[in-house]
């Protein structure tokens, strides 16, 4: 399709193209990217019957307002915005058709911090190695690697249906989370939580901690206790603060605890490597939480196991299907 | 110090940190390099990338396709002990710099702190082969050690980091060479600029072909000094396409 199907009429205040990431470039120290809450993304190509991994639009806090150039028909999925075609309330989670002329805005979040925007036939961007994503550090991906801007014109994929058979699909209501209402992120320890005093480890688990202004795609920061180390044996190699190791690569979802202060949780497009000792590890699942969490609340870290992280991740990902659609 | 065999650490439910020792050597840099080649070779069902590092490799993994404790239990057949590497195949790439000046405001700095002049800096830092031991952080972004150095480069990074580094600034953090391949906060000691690219998310310039990154584990470096002149004409040639690197085929042994 040549012709744009939107026109950005307000950006929002960091929207940009997502859709399941790019793999293979960790050693070259490119992060995966992609939607920060994968449920949600896929969740919303169902509805509108594209692949999974279609790309889509990731806002944050505030939505994008967008003019509609082309009959076209979207579902938005993920926190809970306000949200109007022509001044009109529209639902989440639900296909809604959109004629040229329209104005979709969507606003503030009022639960949750993402929501996402899925359009039949995906948002049509080029593939910048395996992936449409937006990694705005590496500017990569995406529209020309940014963040979306007013003015810009966005198109649309072939969709795989046709537009008329989309209308009035929903999700059931009983396998969406509630958004922004789960404030715990679970998390496995490790890689190197051996260094960390026993006391402190309980601390991490025990203590509510405050979600940092400083909380992006990068890494959320969080507020919390003083966290301290065992005794180690100086280590040129490693650095002086005992927060320090010989560096090594950070996981997705790794949380760095530098001078055992403000622990630090890596985004989908975290720095890929560090020189700070790593207490625990956000299980794959529970990205989706991260990335629903609002600046400033409260929350808590779990422990949980590798096997109970995989049956978290089976149970999530096994709601994604066309039998939880239901027709309005 | 380097483990008798390889520690198994979780990173998550999708990623394994192998860990083989906590030295920034050369020697668990090799051996990381042969078991990564090793993990590569033997196929395992699940695992999606390798990263090797210093003395560890992260390794991302499918955990709905292989269950943490079979993937650790199929590494540890193929892990049994931790190789013995003592050459590894080692490209030698040459990189301009222009040191010092307001390409590397630090210079001066880097030269108190190791009692040298700025010039004899320079001719260590340029002399010394640099070995590519972690691409990471932003990327493209080499950690560089000293081959044999005449001296041992060495200076504090900054207490606290500044918010902006030039795109190509070459910077020292204690005896750690990094090149900035993006605008980035930083804490390294900032010696100078290379006018090439190391990182081209266009893939314009035919070398990134491939990759829009230029550099990998057991690559070695040597930085060569250009002046003003030279570093803006080197510039040109980049942007106008018809810049080539210099670059070496060889193997490499301890």
């Amino acid at each position: 399709m040549s012709q744009a199907t939107f026109e950005v009429i307000q950006p929002g205040f960091f929207s940009t193209v997502q859709d399941l990431g790019r793999r293979g470039h960790f050693a070259s120290g490119i992060p995966p990217s992609g939607a920060m809450d994968r449920f949600a993304l896929q969740m919303g190509n169902v509805l509108v019957q594209n692949p999974l991994g279609e790309a889509g639009l990731e806002m944050t806090g505030l939505g994008m307002t967008v003019r509609v150039l082309q009959e076209t028909v979207v579902a938005l999925t993920g926190g809970r915005f306000e949200a109007a075609l022509n001044s009109n309330p529209v639902p989440f989670w639900e296909n809604i058709t959109l004629r040229p002329g329209d104005l979709l805005s969507i606003g503030n979040a009022l639960a949750g911090w993402r929501g996402y925007l899925c359009v039949a036939g995906g948002i049509d961007v080029p593939q910048v190695l395996g992936s449409k994503s937006t990694y705005t550090l590496g500017g990569l991906g995406g529209v020309r690697g940014r963040a979306i801007k007013k003015g810009d014109l966005l198109k649309v994929g072939i969709p795989r249906v046709s537009l008329d058979s989309l209308n009035g699909r929903r999700a059931k209501e009983d396998i969406l989370p509630k958004p922004g209402a789960e404030k715990t992120l679970r998390v496995v320890l490790g890689p190197q939580d051996d260094h960390v005093q026993e006391k402190s480890i309980e601390a991490f688990f025990n203590s509510d901690y405050q979600v940092s202004i400083r909380a992006n795609r990068v890494g959320y920061r969080f507020e919390g206790p003083q966290l301290y180390f065992k005794e180690r044996a100086e280590s040129r190699d490693a650095g002086l603060d005992p927060s320090n190791i010989v560096d090594d690569g950070n996981a997705i979802g790794a949380i760095q605890i530098p001078a055992g202060k403000e622990p630090i949780c890596l985004g989908v497009d975290g720095v890929t490597m560090g020189g700070y000792v790593k207490i625990a590890c956000l299980i794959v699942a529970d990205m989706d939480r991260l990335a629903q969490l609002r600046l400033r609340e409260f929350m808590r870290f779990k422990q949980v196991t590798v096997e109970e992280a995989r049956s978290i991740l089976e149970e999530t990902l096994g709601k994604i299907k066309e039998e939880n659609i239901i027709r309005r | 110090m380097i483990y008798p065999s390889p520690r198994y650490l979780y990173s998550g439910d999708q990623y394994l940190t192998i860990e083989i020792g906590d030295e920034m050597t050369l020697r668990a840099n090799f051996k990381i390099i042969g078991l990564d080649r090793m993990i590569k070779e033997a196929r395992i069902k699940g695992v999606i990338e390798t990263f090797p590092g210093w003395r560890s490799l992260l390794l991302s993994y499918d955990n709905l396709a292989i269950s943490t404790r079979d993937l650790i239990s199929e590494l540890k057949k193929v892990l049994e002990a931790i190789p013995e590497v003592t050459e590894v195949p080692s490209r030698l790439i040459e990189l301009p710099v222009k040191y010092g000046g307001r390409w590397g405001p630090d210079l001066d700095f880097v030269a108190k702190s190791n009692q040298i002049t700025p010039a004899e800096v320079v001719r260590i830092h340029s002399e010394t082969l640099h070995w590519v031991g972690m691409v990471g952080f932003t990327p493209g972004s080499p950690q560089l050690m000293q081959l044999n150095p005449p001296l041992l480069l060495s200076v504090p990074k900054y207490t606290s980091p500044r918010i902006y580094t030039p795109k190509g600034t070459v910077a020292l953090g204690g005896s750690i060479t990094a090149i900035y391949p993006v605008v980035s906060p930083g804490g390294y000691q900032m010696m100078g600029l290379t006018p090439v690219p190391i990182y081209d998310r266009f893939q314009s310039l035919s070398i990134f072909e491939k990759s829009p990154v230029l550099l990998k584990i057991g690559d070695r470096l040597r930085f060569v000094p250009v002046d003003a002149e030279e570093c803006d004409y080197l510039r040109q040639r980049v942007w106008e396409g018809s810049y080539e690197f210099k670059i070496k085929e060889e193997l490499y042994s301890i």
